[in-house]
């Protein structure tokens, strides 16, 4: 019956037990492109989407550079000759016909592109479908995914729909804001692009539902013999709830995004109150996706901070049990709250309920700040890369979050509603936070990607500029937005202009600390010293295996001894006895 | 033993039975036993329909909208709208969902034939409806220039807002339309794998799958019959 | 004490706000300022708190050789229960504070004084219960022809607010205010500006206005459009001045121009109020073409038509005067080539005396001006005309 099994094996997708690491090539060179091209492995899956959304962040960063350049100063400085001029010689820009007419337009188009990548093609799969994919399978114990089939189509769809992204920029650019709010976005003419961009948002969600929905199967069904709920690392808790958001919300944004199609070619005047339709109604439909991915991007940045914490300061988490929960709470909250978007357009009792629930969300993502730092107390804390981006995020995305407060509060929040204020907030959440986080994840878990260290204080290096220099961009642009600065502005009024030149020179710091990064992951990859197994001292199950992981991750089927995050009882896995003395063991019955 | 056919061989030491694939089938690679195979693509398929619901939702939301804002056009264009032809496209699919849930129910219980007949009428019944949709609703409603949006030309309109209407009606009947012909890709695709003996008592989870697509996608009718057709 | 707490809090404000907090300027905004103050302090106790526990661990607790992992409570039920009950309760307040707030601000008494606003890409155009708008404009920050409309002090007001093309929203940042301006649906936004400070204290309140010998006091504020709306969204910028209610009885029954204000001046109002957006008068480059020596020349339109220098000179003036009647009107009609049809329709928020106008204005920018006293178009006569015009221009 072996060969039968064997065969059977290679319709799941499986090629023969080979015991070397998943990245070792096995074919000569284009055997090998097709390998990774066609792989059902959710490590490599995991691998090449980290270059995708890596690519893509790059992309959005050089957007959001242009951006502070136009802005060191109060008038527009992109010329709108110049843009309007480059802008014939791609097709759909309008040919002659858009040569004047998008002049002060360029400003508006990098500003979109900006915001729709980072969202649409960046962050939204970032965390889970790279850090998620690679780890979700080696944390549970499994061999892979639910569905690997699946997962590979997801990535497939994910490259097809950026490439639709891409596609409306080289046609011209849309200008619309990543919102997309109507009557603007099924107005404005001669802009093919807009559904060009519109499609790329709708195929990619398609992307997204996959790899949610293969998550929460594969958390359901593969878990190790001996892992219960509450034996699961904190980060598989929060990308299982970052998958249920997924699932959930991302249909609705489909149908909007279709019908926004649909008024825009045919004009059926659903959302164009011009045919009699509600634009209103369009932006309830955005926001009901739109707000509850948010936290699909930060659920997964806050599973990376808790596994980074309890690791790196060697202790066990402190209240598993309501970050676990409140991780839920999170996901089924952030279904109620869309409204507190469109305060100034929604009448008083829609507010009202936005802005009280507003509030309730706020409270599980304050119980996880305290219990994160409840847990650094009596620790033993390293002050390794990951760690130190752990110690940012923690002081970044409380200030995010703590300025979500006055955007939920009602009466000031009809002050600060698309202002700068609200930009420097969700650059705190997103930057400060899911970016933050994911560098964390990167630098924490490189050894298990590569089988490489990284250079520490090269990296140390980059972690000090790229948190000075984001303070430096955007604390400055609180200030703005209370002055009354408002978003999405190309030219701006004098008063402002200092703070933007701040602003701007703090990017270019931002830019710079990237620049480092870069050259320590290039040098790692080539020349980085070797990687143990267990380089951190983790007891989670990615650290049982060979660094880089084998093929099937795991030799033999890995069954569950411990908990996650029992520093205090278990020598982790490849380290010696000797170099990790325990503790005395617990008088019988006190045991916590 | 690697020269085992896998479509018609015999078992090893009993006379000429056939051994078929769903007889040989254990289970993915990456799992532990077949039954939480078969449990994740249970639950797969129920999350997947979730998704399907909720973007039927989303249009259900516009419509309900519409109906508050415009109610007379909403009335005057489902008027034009002959429940008749509705009616029997409900039929139609109702039948489809049991012969669905029949083919599933022979390949339990190993009855090939059946199945393959049952998954055949399903498969005529979804071609009957959208020929129905097109011959007899969509082709002549065009022709007339009742159109969606700025396509609208139809002269004797008697509210302001049908063209609305008309958007509505054919972007859901549309969706759901193309649903109904994803649905025949699969069901087709069943029959190959039926024809091959991939299904049998002990492994069917492809059928499950796909019959519980379809019932959604009835179910999806269902709702829009009496919105779209029977509101005055 | 108290001094010293008031003192810090003034200091938020003006970091915050650029401007103390007793200065602030209109009803709504005081309390929505105690509100941010509120907030501030909250999130600056639990943020000291928070980011204090974990410098102090990051000192005392970084490893050191042999460290031995310490065996730790896993949860602490009170604990918990704690730091969930107590931002709650402090959210509660926030909660009810703002909402509180935001009714206040949105009512407006059923005698407030009523002004309709339009807003329309790319500008605001305001109209007082005695039919008159802008007349006046000035330049705010890089933008040009910033109309300024006036509004009475401690009256309370309503502005009826609609689009007539895609979302806007009225920004005044002094008021911690703004609403979306929706097409087809009016949303009100009320304030009552608070009264102008005579004794000098305030420095944003200026002396300067004159109204039958007497000298009034006034403050601007800078109104921004916070809706995305397209290109020149960040030129939709207009100042609104506060002034004294006797001014304002005054102001808003002169009309701006009547029979006697020559044509080219209404016209010049005009193109101020609503088309200098996107079209220049001096040859520079914007959305729409410059008005600089437009009139008069033949043009290609998009679909392939176009408008000869014959068919010019046959008809004469009306020629040119209908396409510029038909450009306002209707402007997808006949749309230019090298440009897109980007221009909203301005039928019905035009008068008949403001179309006349722009004629009259559009053809004092070119050199090509019909009304020149020999008739044709002599090369002698163009080239005096350019000159002239390019003086004109500067
Ligand atoms: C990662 C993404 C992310 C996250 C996590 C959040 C988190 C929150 N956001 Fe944010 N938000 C965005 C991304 C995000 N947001 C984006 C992209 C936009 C703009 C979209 C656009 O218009 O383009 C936006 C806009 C936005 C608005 C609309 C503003 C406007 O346009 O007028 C509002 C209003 O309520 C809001 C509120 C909140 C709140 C209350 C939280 C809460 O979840 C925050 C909870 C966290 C804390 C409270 C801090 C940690 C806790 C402590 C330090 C302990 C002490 C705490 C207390 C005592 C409470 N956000
Ligand atoms: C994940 C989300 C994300 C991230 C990471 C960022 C990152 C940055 N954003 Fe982003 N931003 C958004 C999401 C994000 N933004 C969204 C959703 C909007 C709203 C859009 C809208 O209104 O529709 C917005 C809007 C926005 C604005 C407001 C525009 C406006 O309203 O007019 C500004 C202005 O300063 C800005 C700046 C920046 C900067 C300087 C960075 C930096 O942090 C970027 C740093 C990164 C790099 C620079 C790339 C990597 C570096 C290298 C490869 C080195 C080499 C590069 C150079 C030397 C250039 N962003
Ligand atoms: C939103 C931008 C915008 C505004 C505001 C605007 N225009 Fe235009 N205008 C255009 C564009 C773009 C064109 C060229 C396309 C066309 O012909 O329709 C144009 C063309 C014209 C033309 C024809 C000019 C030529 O050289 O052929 C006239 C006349 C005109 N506009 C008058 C006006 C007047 C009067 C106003 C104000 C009451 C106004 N426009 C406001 C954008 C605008
Ligand atoms: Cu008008 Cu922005
Ligand atoms: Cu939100």
């Amino acid at each position: 019956m072996t060969t039968v099994d064997n065969n059977l094996d290679k319709l799941a997708g499986h090629g023969h037990h080979d015991e070397g690491s998943y990245l070792t090539p096995k074919y000569g060179p284009i055997g090998t492109v097709w390998d990774w091209m066609t792989t059902v492995d959710h490590k490599k899956i995991g691998v090449m989407y980290m270059f995708a959304v890596l690519f893509m962040f790059f992309l959005g960063g050089f957007a959001a550079i242009a951006l502070r350049i136009e802005l060191l100063e109060p008038a527009r400085i992109i010329d709108g000759e110049l843009t309007g001029a480059a802008l014939k010689y791609f097709p759909g820009g309008g040919g002659e016909n858009a040569s004047i007419a998008s002049a002060g337009n360029a400003y508006n188009r990098i500003m979109t592109m900006h915001g729709a990548i980072m969202v649409f093609m960046f962050i939204v799969p970032g965390i889970p479908a790279s850090l998620g994919n690679f780890f979700l399978p080696l944390m549970l114990g499994a061999k892979d995914v639910a569905f690997p089939r699946l997962n590979l189509a997801s990535w497939y769809v994910y490259v097809f729909g950026s490439m639709f992204g891409v596609l409306s920029i080289f046609m011209g650019g849309v200008d619309t804001g990543w919102t997309f709010y109507t009557p603007y976005s099924t107005t404005t003419a001669g802009q093919p692009q807009v559904i060009a961009m519109v499609l790329a948002a709708f195929i990619l969600g398609f992307s997204s539902i996959f790899t949610g929905l293969n998550f929460i199967v594969t958390t359901h069904k593969l878990r190790a013999p001996g892992m219960g709920w509450f034996d699961m690392p904190l980060f598989i808790w929060a990308i299982y709830s970052t998958s249920i958001i997924q699932v959930l919300a991302t249909p609705v944004i489909g149908i909007t995004l279709l019908l926004l199609i649909f008024e825009r070619v045919l004009q059926i005047g659903i959302f164009d109150p011009g045919l009699g339709g509600d634009p209103v109604l369009f932006q309830h439909f955005f926001w009901f996706y739109s707000h509850p991915v948010v936290y699909v991007m930060i659920l997964p940045a806050m599973g990376i901070i808790s596994e980074v914490l309890a690791v790196h300061c060697r202790k066990r988490i402190f209240g598993y049990r309501a970050i676990a929960f409140s991780s839920l709470a999170i996901a089924a909250i952030s279904f109620l709250v869309w409204g507190h978007h469109m305060f100034t357009s929604q009448g008083e009792l829609g507010a009202m309920i936005f802005s009280f629930l507003t509030f309730f969300v706020a409270i599980p993502t304050a119980v996880k700040v305290f219990n994160w730092i409840a847990t650094l107390y009596k620790g033993s804390i390293t002050f390794t890369t990951p760690m130190l981006y752990t110690f940012a995020f923690l002081f970044l995305f409380s200030i995010g979050g703590l300025t979500g407060l006055p955007l939920g509060a009602l009466s000031t929040d009809l002050h600060l509603h698309d202002s700068y204020f609200v930009v420097a907030h969700f650059h705190y959440v997103m930057f400060g936070g899911t970016v933050i986080a994911l560098l964390a994840g990167l630098h924490h878990w490189w050894p298990k990607f590569f089988g490489r260290m990284y250079h520490e204080n090269g990296a140390r290096l980059g972690c000090l500029l790229v948190f000075v220099g984001f303070n430096v961009t955007f604390f400055t642009q609180f200030f703005l937005g209370t002055q009354g600065m408002p978003r999405r502005y190309a030219s701006y009024v004098d008063e402002f202009q200092i703070y933007h030149v701040i602003s701007s020179i703090g990017s270019f710091t931002l830019a710079f600390g990237f620049v480092v990064h870069l050259i320590v992951f290039l040098h790692s990859m080539f020349l980085g010293e070797k990687a143990t197994q267990n380089p951190w001292g983790g007891l989670t199950l990615e650290w049982e295996t060979d660094t880089p992981p084998i093929e099937h991750n795991f030799h033999g089927d890995p069954v569950l001894t411990h908990g996650p995050y029992d520093f205090d009882e278990v020598v982790p896995p490849g380290w010696d006895p000797k170099d990790y003395p325990l503790p005395e063991p617990a008088p019988e019955g006190s045991k916590h | 033993m690697a020269t085992i056919d896998t479509q018609h061989s015999k078992l090893p030491g009993t006379g000429d039975e056939k051994v078929s694939y769903w007889q040989k089938y254990k289970h993915g690679h990456h799992w532990r036993n077949a039954d939480d195979e078969f449990d994740a693509a249970k639950i797969g398929i129920w999350l997947f329909l979730a998704t399907e619901v909720l973007l039927f939702s989303g249009m259900f939301c516009a419509y309900a909208l519409f109906r508050l804002m415009y109610p007379e056009s909403i009335a005057a264009g489902s008027s034009y709208l002959d429940w008749r032809w509705g009616g029997l496209n409900t039929v139609v699919l109702l039948i489809s969902s049991f012969t669905m849930a029949m083919a599933i129910r022979n390949v339990q219980l190993n009855q090939q034939f059946w199945a393959r007949i049952n998954l055949l009428i399903t498969f005529f019944c979804a071609a009957g409806f959208l020929a129905i949709k097109l011959i007899f609703e969509y082709i002549p409603k065009w022709g007339q220039g009742k159109r969606p949006g700025a396509l609208f030309n139809y002269p004797f309109a008697e509210t302001s807002h049908e063209s609305v209407w008309w958007g509505i009606y054919y972007v859901s009947t549309g969706i759901h339309a193309t649903h109904v012909i994803g649905g025949m890709v699969l069901i087709a695709w069943l029959l190959v794998r039926q024809h091959k003996r991939h299904f049998g008592p002990t492994h069917y989870t492809m059928m499950e799958g796909v019959g519980l697509y379809w019932h959604i996608v009835d179910l999806v009718w269902i709702f829009l019959f009496p919105l779209l057709y029977l509101v005055h | 004490m108290t001094a010293t707490l008031a003192g810090i809090n003034d200091m938020v404000i003006r970091l915050f706000f650029g401007q103390s907090a007793d200065s602030t300027m209109a009803s709504g905004a005081t309390g929505s300022d105690a509100l941010f103050l509120y907030i501030w302090w909250v999130s600056v106790f639990f943020f000291v708190l928070l980011m204090g526990i974990m410098v102090y661990c990051m000192v005392v607790y970084r490893r050191k050789e042999g460290d031995v992992p310490i065996r730790s409570a896993s949860h602490n039920t009170p604990l918990e229960i704690a730091w969930s009950v107590i931002p709650s309760l402090l959210l509660a307040v926030m909660f009810f504070w703002g909402f509180d707030g935001y009714l206040k601000a949105s009512m407006a008494p059923s005698y407030a004084e009523e002004v309709n606003l339009t807003g329309q890409k790319w500008s605001w155009t305001m109209e007082y219960s005695t039919g008159i708008g802008a007349s006046e404009f000035h330049t705010v920050g890089g933008n040009d022809n910033t109309p300024i409309f006036y509004m009475p002090a401690e009256t309370p007001v309503r502005l009826k607010m609609h689009s007539e093309d895609v979302l806007h929203a009225f920004w005044v940042p002094d008021f911690r205010m703004k609403l979306d301006v929706v097409p087809n649906r009016y949303t009100p936004f009320v304030f009552t500006a608070l009264p102008l400070d005579r004794s000098g204290a305030d420095p944003r309140v200026e002396i300067g206005l004159s109204k039958g010998g007497q000298e009034f006091y006034y403050r601007d504020h800078t109104v921004f459009c916070a809706e995305y709306c397209g290109d020149s969204h960040s030129e939709m910028v207009a100042t609104l001045r506060v002034v004294e209610p006797a001014f304002y009885k005054a102001w808003v029954n002169t009309p701006p121009y009547d029979v006697v204000t020559p044509p080219v001046e209404v016209g010049e109002l005009v193109w101020k109020a609503k088309c200098a957006v996107c079209h220049t008068v001096d040859g520079g480059i914007s959305t729409g073409p410059t008005w600089l020596n437009a009139y008069g020349y033949p043009r290609d339109f998009t679909d392939g038509s176009s408008m000869t220098q014959e068919e010019i000179d046959d008809k004469g003036p009306t020629k040119w005067d209908d396409y510029i009647r038909e450009s306002i009107l209707l402007p997808g009609a006949k749309v230019r080539a090298g440009f897109a049809n980007a221009m909203p329709s301005f039928d019905g928020q035009i008068s008949e005396v403001e179309l006349r106008g722009v004629i009259a204005y559009m053809r004092s920018l070119s050199d090509r001006d019909p009304k020149s006293p020999i008739e044709g178009f002599d090369d002698l006569e163009a080239e005096a005309a350019e000159l002239e015009a390019a003086e004109g221009g500067e």
